[in-house]
């Protein structure tokens, strides 16, 4: 990936945050969910940009807000230029022919009382792109383009597997000709077997017509194998960005490091002489976030600084970003 | 491997859905041994009938629609899948225990966790309430949850994930059970909790040394946990080797395919997948051929008309599969 591509979105200290109520009428604010924290990253066009982490760490949130499908708390997002985290709903709309998602369930994504034909015209006739008479050839090319057969356009989605759910979910996205897309998990709810043909099938349209993808997965060898470059999140921050290879050859945040040694490989013999970095405890509810470095609970190289002072994302060589106390300039 | 007691012996096991609208065939005459101690790994996409086969062992699916029809299940002696409903429950728990896919919902949310452990062990056992408690204290100990005393009085909701999965693997050991089914154990968690559970089972294994069945899509997880694997698809056993056997030399080509479809972490990420093209079957006719030939590159003449039987290569390594 060359460095002097132009950059096409640009998060800036974005906050989504999260009101816990209490009572019906007056509904007082008791607390809050900080889900995204101060997260800041840029997507540079044509590139796949991985975002991985536990569950609850904040990466929907983040790919949600992004597309402004969440009210963000504060922060700026910048899309080819324009600063979009302030526009009204009607100034948003010519934006959201550029900016499209594809949904982690295939099964809950699309509405079971549509034909195939409805849930991929949908989004051109909403934005009034096309009538109807042309709506059989558009959503024809549109299902061949993803690997379906354009005759079943009538038929439900109950009538689909997972696999081919997933093809028109990609269809509805692609229907409006956008240049980036938030994939949220897309393959997560399917089998192995299929996983692999939706993965090439993101890969060669990605190829054919010049997308940009935010890849949010929780699964690091999927995420590897898709993105040019990877940001891992933790508790609502990031706490490294790096390229894919710079991230899997040399992590050097302690949880990506961790996270790392967590996946299973297939491959019995070196699964039993490896040593795993054991992860203690479980994620800490974002309600009661410690107070520094949101790892630091868990952290086995954790120092007392680490506790008070929350660690910021620094540069190192090329490209290569990490939020930690621990990494010293080299 | 050195010759051990059966503890289970499957043959020429059916299991089938009658419904209104079609039969579905889940599970379509397998066999398998499992030996005292060891680890099973049962492998296969969803619907190629991994789960079906353990549950209804138990009668933990509902029947009817479902129902075995035919084949033996020898445990100990007694032919389970001859036992009427009533005669499986001293084997549901006491002798089988199981720990289901999902932690969240397999408990009963409204009744206390330490309430829900000891349900098993005084009805199997007649055991006094203390006498149960004692026995769930212990076991939470083992399973390493931080201050258990007042962890049995807790609900559900007010454990986390990879607790509730700890708390699920207790309960299942509760009547000190010579096997273990667990189904999907992990695939509910996070990668770092998947791996705690995991060493959580290695660790137990050693200490008490039951037999496990460990249900799984993730080719992954199985690898490090296995002595040996079994692949299904569509109901059948399609190959079956020891761990280091079938990830080494995987010989059907839908093994094969599945090991090529993951995503390396080792090799050059930048390569394109190799996909299985199709998808798994409909169940609802019994196959003529070989289940996976409309899907299989090396498809001859001969697979569209005789479903192969699974024949050992070598000792320990079988395959259904004519290329063999």
């Amino acid at each position: 990936m060359r460095n002097d591509m132009r950059t096409l979105v640009e998060i800036d200290n974005l906050h989504v945050h999260f009101p816990v109520t209490q009572g019906i009428i007056f509904k007082k604010k008791i607390n809050e969910v900080k889900a995204v924290d101060g997260v800041s990253f840029s997507i540079r066009q044509g590139e796949t940009m991985g975002l991985v982490g536990e569950s609850g760490c904040g990466k929907t949130t983040t790919g949600r807000a992004i597309l402004r499908l969440l009210d963000i708390t504060d922060g700026t997002i910048t899309f080819d230029g324009t600063d979009i985290s302030k526009l009204s709903k009607k100034e948003m709309l010519p934006m959201r022919l550029r900016m499209q998602m594809i949904f982690q369930d295939p099964y809950a994504s699309l509405n079971p009382r549509q034909s195939v034909i409805d849930i991929i015209s949908d989004p051109l006739l909403a934005h009034r792109l096309i009538d109807r008479s042309e709506r059989k050839d558009r959503v024809s090319d549109l299902m061949s383009m993803v690997g379906l057969d354009p005759r079943f356009m009538n038929r439900f989605p109950h009538e689909f597997s997972g696999g081919q759910r997933q093809r028109i979910g990609i269809a509805r996205s692609l229907a409006l000709n956008p240049e980036f897309i938030v994939c949220d998990e897309p393959i997560a709810a399917l089998d192995v077997s299929i996983q692999a043909q939706i993965i090439n099938l993101l890969q060669d349209l990605q190829e054919k017509i010049g997308l940009t993808y935010l890849f949010i997965a929780h699964d690091l060898s999927v995420v590897r194998h898709i993105s040019d470059r990877i940001a891992v999140m933790y508790l609502g921050v990031i706490v490294e960005i790096a390229k894919k290879s710079a991230l899997f050859s040399n992590p050097l945040h302690p949880y990506t490091k961790i996270l790392l040694s967590a996946v299973p490989k297939p491959d019995p013999k070196t699964e039993r002489q490896r040593k795993r970095i054991m992860l203690k405890g479980e994620i800490p509810s974002p309600l009661h976030k410690p107070k520094g470095c949101p790892f630091s609970t868990r952290c086995p190289y954790a120092l007392p600084r680490c506790k008070d002072e929350l660690p910021l994302l620094r540069t190192f060589d090329d490209d290569h970003q990490v939020a930690c106390h621990l990494i010293k300039e080299s | 491997m050195e010759q051990k007691e059966i503890l289970l012996q499957v043959r020429d096991y059916r299991v089938a859905f009658y419904t209104r609208e079609a039969t579905v065939y889940a599970v379509n005459g397998i066999n398998y041994d499992l030996h005292k101690g060891e680890t099973l790994g049962i492998v296969g996409e969803s619907g190629s009938g991994k789960t079906v086969s353990c549950m209804s062992m138990l009668k933990l699916i509902s029947m009817p629609p479902g129902k075995i029809d035919s084949g033996s299940v020898l445990f100990g002696g007694v032919d389970l899948a001859k036992l009427k409903r009533d005669k499986i429950r001293p084997y549901r728990g006491k002798e089988i225990g199981v720990i289901f896919q999902d932690p969240m919902t397999a408990f009963n949310q409204v009744i206390t966790i330490g309430e829900q452990m000891i349900e098993g062990h005084m009805a199997h056992f007649r055991s006094s309430r203390k006498e149960a408690l004692a026995r769930a204290l212990s076991l939470f100990e083992l399973v390493g949850i931080p201050s258990p005393e007042s962890r049995l009085k807790d609900y559900p909701f007010q454990f986390s994930g990879g607790m509730r999965q700890r708390a699920m693997i207790a309960m299942a050991l509760m009547c000190d059970p010579k096997m273990l089914i667990a189904d999907e154990p992990t695939t509910a968690l996070d990668v770092t909790i998947q791996a705690q559970i995991v060493d959580l089972v290695k660790d137990l294994r050693k200490q008490i040394g039951t037999s496990i069945i460990w249900i799984s899509h993730d080719l992954g997880v199985v690898a490090s946990l296995a002595d040996r694997v079994m692949v299904m698809y569509a109901g059948y056993i399609i190959e079956s080797a020891s761990s280091d056997d079938l990830y080494e030399r995987p010989l059907h080509p839908y093994t094969k395919g599945l090991l090529e479809s993951l995503p390396s972490m080792n090799e050059d990420a930048s390569k394109r997948l190799t996909s299985i093209g199709g998808m798994p079957p409909y169940m609802n006719k019994l196959n003529i051929g070989c289940p996976f030939a409309p899907r299989c590159k090396h498809v001859m003449d001969k697979c569209l008309k005789e479903n192969p039987l699974l024949k050992p290569i070598s000792a320990d390594h079988l395959v259904a599969c004519f290329l063999m």
